[in-house]
């Protein structure tokens, strides 16, 4: 990831057969590689979570709890800059 | 990021360490935001806010904020106590016996005492919606912990429960005999106004700390008081009201047209049932009119619909049903009660000798609450769904029209006992309670509701997962569409962009007409009553309508520029693009009117309908029809000559159509376009009909 020297991600946090991945990070990634300024980053990746994106890891089904627990691990989370 | 933080301060299973005292060092203002947004001040037991007690130390304001915080608990608190130990003194009461009392109740406190007037009120000054309310909570109570055998109601039950808890207080109220139903009458008043006590704390105090961003709570010692920070906010909520209560008289204005069309077509109409009947007879047939052609044009529902049981129902026959329950309802129980108050200046005479007469008028039930068999009740609605081809009726239409207005007592209780989540109806939205074969009304509900609104609710709200729903939903777009082109706008209907990255989605609907180019999103709901629920709506449909939006936008905006075949379908020449663009998110129901989501305006389905046909005198009664002095004022009705208040005096364009939407143009009371002089602003007389 190219942003703000953040926390190592701790893949302790990932649910029982998911991968060692985080897809709010990986989100992230392509957006900041497409030249989305940060601020519209950071408000299309919370708006994922908010929108109950993703449904699927690989091929198993994410629950809600499975999300939330992606999501608050994410490094988007820990790095968010206090004015988002 | 604030409403993800909210969405997190909202839930239990999660734990993220140290955020929230993160959160509550760096940007404290936003972690407060949330606190209120996540109505964390009804949860004083979650995990998160032990979290938030902790982090009180990095910030003064969080720390304030948990002092306020524990001042909700400790209100919240005393009211539950107090309402758990009212219910104790009714713990026995059956189902059928709390909604007898609840009928008394009703009768003594909200029914009006006057009804020659324009808005008949109850006369203890309390809010009937708010009591309907209470009552829907008490009756979930009692549904939770009911024996599926207690809710299969019997001549035998229903004799046993009347005679201990009905006739001792109306036949025998000096009588020894009275004492236990009258000690549970009063205890059923006191149990009432806990429960409204609690609802009025949650709604007017909880939900508004948490979803009324136009306010703020400032504590000052162990009270709380209200400070004003936003008025322009605080008001949006009253004017959406306001602009409902102006849609409904729309409508209505709208079912007079059209029923004066059916009438010079077919004189027939005009005389509906018995003559001593037929003016009732012909209001629910213009209230049924005017619920239908909103749920049509507005909701884009079909003139059939299915039932839970997946039987069809004509709609119409189905609407006119309700109503004629209703002017039944009002004029044989609520007005033939408040003649009999007058006369005897005593609610329980009234109610007494309104039992008797209907005994003497040929048996018929008028006592304050009614039962009958399905059958019975199938055999009164045949006698409306009368057609010229079906001239003595239908009783399997009246049957599946049955079930549409039907309230499954023995349903929800398992339901509930299941601890399964699932919505509850409100007694407006389904007001014919089934227990067992027997079926139950409260006719202070029936003569009294809003039943344009529980259909809309009953179809958009309970039905929001039949499977018609969703065709109503792609039935609106081409209903705007139709309009449009007879503006003479070129229309693109659900076209989806090629697939890329960025998953655009479906475009609902396209518009071109004088280098304007027209994205619109259209969102179909259902009416909704309290902030918070409006709150929900935002930040979560509107919210993910504007994102979409600005996606689609993007995706049209490509198409234009670089695929001739699109712009063909738009009708736009080789070279020539749009200049002006105008992307409208159109939602049915009425919150968040014009606002603003993803940069993107929030308007009403109906304004766009009304914008379109060019009608908006009909938002405005200027002719006094509902406001009961029609004819009066024939200066006002000149007033309501639709020319003078055409939106496009000057001809229609569709940049000055953008303008008639985008300055709210089909609101506006104060002037007419032409011809006349200032007209009478409606929003001041007008009361709104939502807390």
């Amino acid at each position: 990831m190219r942003h703000l020297g953040l926390w190592f991600y701790n893949l302790t946090n990932a649910p029982n057969g998911m991968a060692a991945t985080n897809y709010y990070d990986d989100l992230f990634s392509r957006l900041i590689g497409d030249g989305v300024p940060l601020p519209a980053v950071i408000e299309r990746v919370a708006g994922a979570y908010l929108d109950g994106k993703p449904l699927l890891l690989g091929k198993k089904k994410l629950t809600k709890k499975e999300r939330d627990i992606l999501f608050w691990a994410s490094d988007v989370v820990k790095g968010c800059p206090p004015d988002a | 990021m604030s409403l993800a933080l909210a969405r997190y301060l909202g839930q239990e299973p999660v734990a993220a360490d140290g955020l929230v005292t993160r959160v509550a060092r760096e940007a404290p203002e936003a972690l407060i935001r949330a606190v209120r947004h996540a109505g964390l001040v009804l949860k004083p037991h979650s995990p998160r806010r032990v979290e938030l007690g902790h982090a009180a130390s990095e910030a003064e304001p969080v720390a304030e904020l948990c002092r306020v915080l524990d001042l909700f608990a400790s209100a919240h608190r005393e009211r539950i106590v107090a309402l758990e130990a009212h219910k104790s003194k009714l713990a026995e009461l059956s189902v059928f016996d709390l909604l007898l009392y609840a009928s008394l109740y009703a009768f003594e406190v909200l029914v009006p005492r006057d009804f020659n007037v324009k808005t008949p009120a109850p006369p203890s000054g309390a809010n009937a919606q708010v009591a309907w309310d209470a009552l829907s909570d008490l009756l979930a109570w009692k549904l939770a912990e009911a024996s599926t055998s207690s809710l299969k109601l019997t001549d035998d039950s229903i004799g046993r429960s009347i005679a201990r808890h009905l006739r001792p207080v109306l036949f025998e109220s000096r009588m020894a005999s009275a004492g236990e139903a009258l000690r549970n009458l009063r205890a059923f008043h006191a149990l009432m106004d806990a429960q409204i006590e609690l609802n009025e704390f949650i709604s007017k105090s909880a939900d508004a700390f948490s979803y009324d961003d136009g306010i703020r709570f400032e504590r000052r010692g162990d009270r709380l008081g209200i400070v004003d920070v936003d008025p322009a906010a605080r008001s949006a909520w009253r004017r959406d009201g306001l602009k409902l209560d102006r849609l409904h008289g729309y409508w209505f204005h709208r079912a007079v047209d059209t029923y004066v069309e059916q009438v010079a077509a077919d004189r027939a109409t005009w005389m509906i049932g018995r003559p001593e009947n037929a003016e009732a007879n012909r209001l629910a047939w213009l209230r049924a009119l005017q619920a239908q052609l909103r749920l049509r044009e507005a909701y884009g529902v079909a003139d059939e619909v299915a039932s839970d049981s997946g039987d069809t129902v004509n709609l119409f026959r189905a609407l006119l049903s309700l109503d004629l329950m209703s002017a039944f309802f009002l004029q044989d129980f609520l007005a033939a009660f408040a003649e009999r108050v007058d006369a005897s200046g005593d609610w329980r005479v009234a109610l007494q000798r309104l039992a008797m007469d209907g005994l003497r008028e040929g048996l018929q039930n008028r006592l304050p609450l009614t039962w009958s068999s399905r059958d019975s009740k199938v055999s009164n609605i045949t006698g409306w769904t009368v057609t010229k081809s079906e001239p003595a009726g239908n009783p399997r239409m009246a049957s599946a029209i049955l079930d549409f207005w039907t309230y499954d007592m023995v349903a929800t209780a398992e339901r509930l006992q299941r601890n399964e989540p699932g919505l509850q109806p409100h007694l407006f939205e389904r007001p014919v309670l089934k227990f067992g074969a027997t079926l139950v009304q409260l006719p202070w509900v029936v003569a009294m509701q809003n039943n344009s609104t529980a259909a809309i609710n009953n179809l958009r709200r309970l039905g929001q997962r039949r499977g018609q729903a969703r065709d109503e939903a792609r039935r609106i777009e081409p209903g705007l569409a139709g309009l449009l082109e007879k503006r003479g706008f070129r229309t693109l209907l659900n076209w989806v962009p090629p697939r890329g990255a960025d998953d655009a989605g479906e475009v609902d609907l396209i518009a071109v007409l004088d280098e304007h180019l027209f994205v619109i999103e259209v969102k179909s709901t259902f009416m909704r009553r309290s902030q918070r629920d409006a709150w929900l709506h935002a930040t979560t449909t509107l919210r993910k309508a504007g994102q979409q939006l600005r996606r689609k936008v993007e995706a049209v905006s490509l198409a234009i520029a670089s695929d001739p075949g699109f712009c063909t379908m738009l009708g736009l020449a080789e070279g020539l693009i749009p200049t002006q663009q105008h992307v409208w998110i159109a939602d049915t129901c009425i919150e968040c009117d014009h606002q603003r989501f993803g940069g993107f305006l929030k308007i009403s389905v109906e304004e766009l309908l009304i914008a379109l046909r060019d009608d908006r005198h009909l938002l405005n009664d200027h002719g006094g029809l509902l406001a009961g002095n029609y004819g009066v004022d024939e200066a006002r009705e000149v007033d309501a000559s639709e020319s003078g208040w055409s939106l496009y005096p000057d001809g229609f364009s569709a940049e000055r159509f953008a303008e008639v939407i985008e300055t709210e143009a089909v609101w506006d009371v104060r002037t007419a376009t032409r011809g006349g002089r200032s007209l009478q602003s409606a929003d001041s007389k007008n009361v709104a009909s939502r807390e």
